[in-house]
């Protein structure tokens, strides 16, 4: 970089960390003023002018540094650094990667006694028929218990930073006034669509009936609480769409919410309490397994499905309504 | 008799996958958004559902036949349902509506009339 364009870049660091000498005008002057754009009195127009040579002189400085090829080496330097930085990052998965065993070799980590255990006792242990149920919902509730409080957790902020009520109506007006404004979104809804009115009639019961069957056999086949519920969060979802929130909320509101959800989690963390007291003190549980195949079988696994496809379920619509509207 | 059936499947899938295989250019030629939802339906039914009734005919047992077709039933309900809000969304906000599709505000008796007279 030649001493020129060095120069220059210093004077334009020196300008940039400077206070700003811009002064805007609050709401309150305008009205004063009683107009929509401001005078200016003698003190502010020489600031303006102050203002404006400055601006000037910045220019001529840019230009000047454009002129000495200032931007081109910025480039290349830019370039040649990210070059580099990506070298170093390839060159470490790399020789990360060469630690990893060969494929499908022996003595890879995931052949080891606790996936033998899981395909060959997991049906006696758990009562479970799908073992992937049974290895998330019994030898991993735990695991499960962590992931249903990340999106009750996940929820929660989302309702912190998106719930619009009359509290933060009445601070701000404009929260109110923005839902209702030609240039927002939900102007431009679909509010009383026959067609989709009329296909959601049809859709929205088989998707709720097909996501509780997925809930309720969860231990039986593929499925489960995750996906039974996100499939019953899409139908109350469309629903929500097809009729608005107003036609939702005759049975669910923020209050049932509020309670199904603390009430789900509680009975999950109570039940698998229980079961890793009796666990872990080797006390035979009053929980009979059934036989395998039923669909009163498996234990707590049943009951814990319930749960969780409730928490998805909720959270689902939830997210859905507050990045929407903004309540529920 | 498995030969009939899998020559029935080889035909409804290529026949599908060619549906498809014109939606999605027309979906990267067309030039605005109107036109290229019209591409996109080619495939989203008539595609999905040549491919899926050719899965069906070879499908081991009735039992998962018609599970596909339950699956080619949901994409005919819900596809077009899509098409038409996302279209409705288009005509209310496209600034430039009037320049990329013709929108008859008259019937086409009243149009024919017109250019009669």
């Amino acid at each position: 970089m030649s001493d020129d364009s060095r120069s220059v870049l210093k004077q334009l660091l020196d300008r940039l960390t400077q206070e700003p000498l811009d002064r805007h005008m609050s709401e309150q002057e305008t009205a004063e003023a009683g107009q929509d754009f401001y005078t200016y009195n003698a003190e502010e127009q020489r600031r303006y002018e102050a203002e404006h040579s400055e601006e000037q002189r910045v220019e001529g400085l840019l230009r000047r540094w454009n002129r000495s090829g200032g931007e081109k080496q910025a480039r290349g330097l830019y370039k040649l650094l990210c070059t580099l930085i990506m070298l170093v990052f390839l060159a470490v998965m790399l020789y990360t990667v060469s630690f990893l065993p060969g494929f499908g070799s022996a003595e890879h980590p995931i052949n080891n006694d606790v996936s033998r255990r899981y395909i060959e006792q997991g049906l006696q242990e758990t009562g479970a028929v799908n073992i992937v149920t049974g290895m998330i919902l019994d030898y991993r509730a735990f695991d499960t218990l962590g992931e249903s409080t990340v999106l009750f957790t996940a929820a929660i902020v989302v309702l912190l930073l998106l719930r619009r009520d009359e509290e933060s109506e009445k601070w701000s007006p404009l929260a109110a006034e923005a839902v209702r404004a030609p240039h927002s979104d939900n102007f431009y809804e679909p509010q009383h669509d026959s067609i989709l009115q009329g296909s959601a009639r049809i859709l929205v019961p088989v998707i709720l009936l097909f996501g509780v069957y997925i809930v309720l056999n969860g231990h039986l086949s593929p499925g489960g609480g995750f996906s039974g519920g996100a499939i019953m969060g899409a139908g109350l979802t469309l629903w929500a769409i097809a009729f608005g929130f107003d036609d939702i909320r005759r049975f669910f509101t923020y209050k049932t919410y509020q309670r199904v959800v603390l009430l789900s989690l509680l009975t999950y963390a109570l039940s698998k309490c229980y079961s890793f007291y009796t666990g872990a003190n080797h006390i035979e549980s009053i929980i009979p397994l059934g036989t395998p195949g039923a669909i009163l079988s498996s234990g707590l696994i049943l009951v814990l499905n319930i749960c969780v496809g409730f928490i998805v379920t909720c959270t689902m619509y939830c997210f859905y309504a507050m990045f929407r509207k903004g309540e529920l | 008799m498995e030969a009939v059936r899998f020559a029935l499947t080889a035909v409804l899938l290529v026949m599908g996958l060619f549906c498809l295989g014109v939606s999605v250019l027309g979906v990267f030629r067309f030039r605005y958004a109107a036109t290229r939802m019209h591409a996109a339906a080619i495939g989203d039914t008539l595609g999905v559902g040549l491919c899926l009734l050719g899965l069906a005919v070879s499908a081991p047992d009735v039992f998962t036949a018609v599970k596909l077709i339950l699956i080619v039933a949901l994409m005919w309900v819900s596809g077009p349902v899509c098409s038409h809000l996302l279209c409705r969304l288009e005509i209310e906000t496209n600034e430039q509506r009037d320049k990329e599709m013709t929108v008859h505000t008259k019937t086409l008796n009243e149009e024919e009339k017109g250019e009669e007279a």
